[in-house]
């Protein structure tokens, strides 16, 4: 036994490097990631406005989250964006990416730059940019409502159609970026895979069925749940057109933890909110990679 | 063959519609922000070049201080990138190359740390960072954004694939571990430190949220945080709205055309292991 323990000084260099090159980033996490973490917990068990002393209440913020209307139709609200956002994102990305690589190679590069454009686009401008298009009075799509003998909409203004609008920008947003995963995916799929079903007489969609998708499997299943999970945290487009109005058609979860915490300064609540959330997300986090893992053995 | 040529133009021709739509958006941006305050909503969306002016740009630089932002925008981006890329490159080499007790723990406890939501993080760092007195500080804008597993696990990625010769023949002549590190491998994780370096400034550039919360003083504003308070109220002044979004979103939509390649190469990399 003491014999191993005996450490050379060249390997104990190593060691001791590899510690110093670690600590900066293990610091960071453990401060600006790990302990926050637990400080929330922390805090969602106090009634606490930031300012005034901790109350400890045990776990009562989390029976109130049960009786908050508010946070219930947050809830229902981040739901509904999830539903539309969600198969919104899926299905296009994986139609473009499939008309994509049937493109020739030489437009191909250019189709994909100019698909994935808005993803240089901050959250914030493109906020501002579709509320410009949506503008109820002039806005260019009421325009061309108008030019089309349809009556003007109100969008962003409207508590029924807010939401759906609002949806349609985050998919504006990201639908490049899940159309270069699943292109890539494709891409990966070997080519005589299609060749001996040509051979055999399928066409284009028997062979996106039969070949494709299958093949694809993981990606579409990493795509699906990312696109969940960031549906669960949509902030910022939503803040910048319409503050989670009107009449709160639009307060998703985040936006009703902003509020609590730096509008009303409910930090003990807000924190008990973000904490559920915040456990939501790691069950799904964690499905994904049960789901995705099981293929690669 | 015939066929499918043809079929070849009906794909690109579905192709250009969908360009157009998706790119709209972005060129009635700037087309609408070149145009005088009185026809900003006009349909013209090929106005001459006579009627266009910059005058909006001017308004917006004169009128609302941006350049102050856009100096805070920067300064920002520019330091977590630098500090990011350094850290990131040295914890993803000890982790793919050295051996050392615990490496594989660590290394999932890192990885780990990506589960977490900001949403969840926003209270606790805003009261450590009340409490460090960093409100309304820049520092206090830009510490917490440094660590980040992504990095390290790319930049890991990346130094598992150089061949171990390489290093070896560095420790023949009597170099340190950190020696090699600085001397050998770092010169060849160029092209991921490109992928990351535009990753992080686009990002850094871009964030809202918790600059929002941080960065509540008018002089201490990031262009995001600018912009989306130029908005707020009911007469919105949309010339200079735009025209400052435009101001913004140039510089990034630049670097995204120069380094496309790289950004695709990211989003590839990490899409795969999710």
């Amino acid at each position: 036994m003491k014999k191993k323990k005996q450490i050379s000084p060249k390997k104990r260099r190593e060691v001791l490097t590899a510690y110093g090159m670690l600590l900066p980033d293990v610091l960071g996490l453990l401060v600006f990631v790990f302990i926050p973490i637990v400080y929330a917990f922390y805090i969602s068990l106090h009634s606490w406005t930031g300012l005034s002393d901790m109350d400890f209440i045990g776990f009562g913020n989390y029976f109130k989250m049960f009786k908050d209307r508010m946070f219930r139709k947050s809830l229902i609200v981040t739901a509904k964006y999830a539903f539309m956002y969600v198969p919104c994102v899926f299905l296009m990305a994986l139609m473009m990416a499939n008309l994509l690589s049937a493109l020739h190679k030489k437009v191909q590069t250019f189709f994909r730059t100019m698909f994935f454009l808005p993803y240089a686009i901050s959250t914030v401008i493109a906020g501002i940019v579709w509320s410009f298009i949506y503008n109820p009075m002039q806005g260019f799509l009421n325009q061309i409502l108008v030019f089309a003998g349809i009556e003007k909409q109100r969008f962003l203004a409207s508590p029924t159609q807010a939401l759906p609008s609002i949806v349609a920008v985050s998919v504006w947003l990201v639908l490049g970026y899940n159309t270069i995963l699943f292109l890539s995916a494709i891409k990966d799929v070997p080519r005589d895979y299609y060749e001996s079903a040509e051979l055999d007489g399928a066409g284009p969609v028997k062979k996106f069925f039969s070949i494709t998708l299958p093949l694809i499997k993981e990606t579409t299943i990493f795509v699906l749940i990312t696109c969940t999970i960031s549906s669960f945290q949509a902030f910022d487009q939503i803040r910048v057109m319409t503050e989670g109005g009107p009449a709160s058609a639009t307060t998703t979860s985040v936006l009703y933890i902003y509020k609590e915490a730096f509008s009303t300064y409910e930090m003990g609540y807000a924190s008990s909110l973000a904490f559920v959330l915040f456990l939501l997300i790691m069950v799904l986090t964690v499905l994904q990679m049960v789901l995705t893992r099981k293929k690669e053995r | 063959m015939r066929k499918k040529r043809i079929r070849q133009a009906i794909l690109i021709a579905l192709a250009l519609v969908l360009a157009v739509i998706i790119a709209f958006p972005i060129y009635l941006l700037v087309i609408s922000a070149l145009k005088q305050p009185e026809d900003i909503f006009g349909m013209n969306i090929f106005p001459p070049l006579s009627s266009l002016t910059l005058d909006n740009f001017k308004t917006v630089f004169s009128k609302e201080s941006f350049g102050t932002y856009i100096g805070n925008s920067f300064f920002v981006a520019t330091i977590v990138t630098v500090v990011a890329l350094f850290f990131h490159a040295m914890a993803g080499y000890a982790i793919a190359r050295l051996e050392f007790r615990g490496r594989k723990l660590i290394f999932s406890w890192i990885l780990s740390t990506m589960m977490v939501p900001f949403s969840v993080l926003m209270i606790p760092l805003f009261i450590m960072i009340k409490k460090m007195g960093l409100v309304n500080n820049l520092w206090g804008v830009i510490i917490p954004m440094i660590p980040h597993a992504y990095g390290i696990f790319l930049f890991h990625q990346f130094f598992l694939g150089i061949p171990k010769e390489l290093e070896e023949s560095g420790y023949i002549d009597g170099a340190s571990y950190f020696g090699v590190f600085r001397r050998i491998v770092l010169p060849l994780a160029k092209p991921i430190s490109v992928t990351l370096a535009v990753s992080f400034f686009l990002t850094n550039w871009n964030n809202y949220l918790w600059p929002l919360i941080v960065a509540q003083d008018k002089k201490i504003w990031l262009v995001q945080i600018a912009i989306a308070n130029f908005k707020t109220g009911n007469a919105v002044d949309w010339n200079l709205v735009l025209a400052a979004s435009c101001i913004s979103a140039l510089p990034i939509i630049i670097l995204f055309f120069v380094f496309q390649r790289y950004i695709t190469d990211g989003i590839k990399t990490s899409g795969i292991k999710g």
